[in-house]
């Protein structure tokens, strides 16, 4: 009996997140097991060139507007920084595969945590986004293309539309419920201009808009 | 206590606090470009202390209480040390006596700061916040750089020491932070004056960062009629 209430809390914290219902996508065909993305740095030529981008962070109900800029060093290093508005800095960082170094942060966002979490979502956006994937499982169908890749405990989905566009990222926990999504839109010259990053455990959100010099 | 999750920093940080912060910072640096138009100065090889320092400082007084209004287009270029990246922003300023002062960024984003006396309001898209910056707080000290700045009084301006000099050109006024606040946000402050007219030209940052942040100040008109109606937000 005392065991009740943790299993009805369980099951109920279980319920709140969606599953991600990659089975119910239709397994028309199953194509190679490799999935290469290049979502900005599409040459060689183009590397260590920075993106910038309006950014607009939400984190439970508060607003932080300023600019995301990255760069590409190499395929397994990557540089940020986020401005606020008047160009106050708030960090640097050297995202790599399995690691971040924090090279400037203001105090309040000086914590473990907090910097972790920005570097994943960094990570994500940047290696996550420029690599060679071994896929677990590759579907297609009329509608697109879907990606399964193992990350962790959870899994990764590389979702593409009929035109080859990748339309979101999604990451999943152990029990495959969300924990991210990145949508991808507004595509032009096959760069997508508009990115949205939503925590699905917290509320946090990132609504990145593609600067053009 | 170890804070081991985001969601945990975030319930028991005060979002706020980390925004007036920012913008206390962001701030700063736009109010120490109000200097631009009233005084000025970093280091360069070229210049030599002022020889005529009290004249000079008449000068500017005389200049700046003859000056009621007055109004700027700038241009900001953010040099990022880290990224070896730069990043332009837009913007008009105006400033009219007594403590009024409108910040308007045009590039990248739009953006409004105005002070006017005691009260800072910040207008980010339709969202306006009010902050007193009365005694005792922070913003307290910026208003203080503000006021003694536009009254000529560059002896009370506190945070930083400063230094004098000048070529055939221009004026430079090099300031350099000595209060432990100042320090954590600039190394130096240069500000270059018009050696003719006393206008502000040019104002260089050089942040703790290793950032530099320079405005350059353009189309700059004395005493043209501003309203009141402009250093208020609603």
């Amino acid at each position: 009996m005392r065991y009740l209430w943790f299993v009805s809390s369980w099951v109920l914290l279980a319920s709140c997140t969606s599953r991600f219902p990659f089975d119910k996508y239709p397994e028309s065909k199953k194509t190679a097991d490799t999935k290469t993305i290049n979502l900005f740095w599409k040459s060689d030529s183009a590397s260590k060139t920075s993106i910038k981008f309006l950014a607009n962070t939400t984190i439970y109900g508060k607003e932080i507007k300023g600019i995301l800029i990255l760069r590409k060093m190499s395929d397994t290093l990557y540089k940020a920084t986020f401005l606020a508005q008047g160009a106050a800095k708030l960090f640097d960082m050297e995202i790599l595969p399995d690691t971040f170094i924090t090279h400037y942060s203001i105090e309040q966002l000086n914590k473990q945590a907090v910097l972790r979490t920005l570097a994943n979502d960094i990570r994500l956006l940047t290696i996550g986004c420029h690599q060679s994937l071994v896929a677990q499982s590759i579907r297609q169908s009329s509608t697109g293309e879907i990606a399964q890749i193992r990350f962790k405990n959870g899994f990764r989905y590389y979702i593409q539309d009929a035109e080859s566009n990748f339309n979101q990222l999604i990451q999943t926990n152990f029990q495959n419920k969300k924990d991210l999504t990145i949508t991808f839109s507004s595509y032009k010259n096959d760069i997508p201009h508009n990115i949205l990053l939503k925590h699905h455990r917290f509320r946090m959100q990132i609504d990145l808009s593609l600067m053009l010099d | 206590m170890q804070i081991d999750r985001f969601e945990d920093f975030l319930i028991k940080q005060n979002m706020s606090t980390l925004l007036k912060t920012n913008l206390m910072k962001a701030i700063y640096i736009l109010t120490i470009s109000l200097f631009s138009f009233l005084t000025s100065i970093a280091q360069v090889a070229d210049f030599d202390p002022i020889k005529d320092l009290n004249g000079f400082k008449k000068l500017i007084k005389t200049k700046h209480a003859n000056t009621k209004t007055i109004k700027s287009d700038f241009t900001q270029e953010k040099s990022l040390s880290f990224m070896d990246d730069k990043l332009l922003s837009k913007g008009i300023m105006k400033i009219k006596h007594e403590m009024k002062v409108r910040i308007e960024y045009t590039s990248p984003f739009a953006y409004l700061i105005v002070i006017n006396g005691e009260n800072l309001w910040i207008k980010d898209g339709k969202k306006v916040t009010k902050i007193n910056t009365g005694a005792g707080n922070p913003f307290s000290k910026i208003n203080n750089v503000l006021l003694n700045t536009l009254q000529g009084n560059f002896e009370n301006i506190k945070g930083f020491d400063a230094s004098y000099l000048e070529n055939k050109k221009q004026y430079l006024l090099e300031l350099t932070p000595t209060e432990t606040d100042t320090k954590k946000l600039f190394k130096k402050i240069a500000v270059y004056l018009n050696h003719e007219t006393l206008e502000i030209m040019r104002m260089d940052m050089l942040e703790k960062s290793g950032d530099i942040t320079k405005m350059v100040f353009t189309n700059t008109e004395l005493n043209t009629p501003i309203a009141d109606e402009v250093f208020v937000v609603r």
